[in-house]
């Protein structure tokens, strides 16, 4: 199940009230939430609760949805909104961000109980994280909705309100900064 | 179009898949001309873009839908508690009034029937005082007097 197999009837049952309806959105839709939320805010306690405060919004404000617009573009923008706001309200915990590296590096190697991560996965996941954190969470938002959940500039500007000449100067900007970070010196 | 125009197209549009098919032949060409945007492309793709595609999605734990369905609930149980609070108050609200309207009436009605039952003590009470004003040892000798002369 993803995102794409959400069905407007489905969105139509949740709107009634149906939570077996809003379950089925919520199975098809959390991952790509939660890997958001995870890379973004870079802490998975975090991550948790940011995916808890958008479902929350998403079953709320699901009677305000128009179908005019994706349902995908709708959950990217709640999504980031309230990724970015959470880490707006945490950004004065500066011990937090620093202490992240660790926590991270202890805490996304074990995805998922019961499966065994591999050294070369820690070690990929641990390189990303290092990659994440060099960006701000402007260009972190960018890079993420388009590497990691595929998304083309005009879905990245539509679920960031920003305009796509400032999505491809983020993606950019980013892009310079991880080519700078691996010792590339050569930038144009 | 120099190199520093084309690093511009590699590192966003080109990298990205968001170019016309014509306008990525044409940086397709160049590419095959310079070793150095060639270069470029390739750095751009191991360092910035291929680490940060290949990264496995994590699912969210499973605790997670049973903590939002407990914020859930209430809320959408809510729509059918606020009916049935308001059926309650409304029943209770009811209930009350006929009760005490029943009540009223009841004390009402049992006043009138008191007030009757007082009214004709009073009344019995009255003659009897009245009777009693004037004894019959008190008639008697006044019967006495007046015949007697």
């Amino acid at each position: 199940m993803d995102i794409q197999s959400i069905s407007q009837d489905i969105i139509k049952k949740a709107v009634s009230g149906d939570i077996q309806a809003f379950e089925e959105i919520y199975r098809s839709a959390s991952s790509f939430v939660y890997n958001i939320a995870l890379r973004t805010a870079r802490n998975r306690e975090d991550a948790q609760e940011i995916t808890q405060e958008v479902f929350l919004k998403v079953f709320k404000s699901l009677k305000d949805f128009r179908f005019q617009s994706s349902f995908k573009t709708w959950l990217y923008r709640i999504t980031v909104n309230t990724t970015l706001n959470m880490l707006k309200k945490t950004a004065h915990d500066r011990r937090r961000q620093f202490a992240y590296h660790e926590n991270i590096c202890n805490e996304l190697p074990l995805p998922t109980a019961g499966i065994e991560t591999s050294l070369e996965q820690r070690e990929q996941k641990a390189q990303v994280d290092k990659m994440l954190e060099a960006l701000n969470p402007e260009y972190r938002t960018c890079i993420v909705l388009r590497e990691m959940q595929g998304l083309r500039y005009d879905e990245i500007a539509q679920a960031l309100k920003i305009n796509i000449n400032t999505v491809r100067s983020r993606l950019k900007r980013a892009r310079e900064i991880l080519l700078k970070r691996g010792g590339y010196n050569e930038l144009p | 179009m120099n190199c520093h125009k084309f690093r511009d197209i590699i590192i966003t549009d080109y990298i990205d898949g968001e170019l016309a098919e014509q306008r990525k032949q044409e940086i397709d060409h160049h590419l095959r001309e310079c070793p150095a945007c060639r270069a470029f492309a390739a750095a751009v793709r191991s360092m910035a873009v291929d680490p940060l595609k290949e990264t496995t999605l994590e699912e969210p734990p499973a605790f997670l839908w049973t903590r939002i369905q407990s914020r859930l609930e209430p809320a959408h149980s809510g729509r059918g508690t606020r009916w049935l609070n308001i059926a309650v108050t409304l029943s209770m609200f009811l209930a009350m009034t006929f009760t005490g309207n029943y009540l009223v009436s009841g004390m009402l009605g049992s006043a009138t029937q008191q007030e009757t039952i007082i009214s004709a003590e009073v009344t019995q009470q009255l003659s009897l005082s009245e009777f009693n004003d004037m004894p019959n040892e008190q008639v008697e000798e006044v019967y006495n007097n007046i015949i007697g002369g």
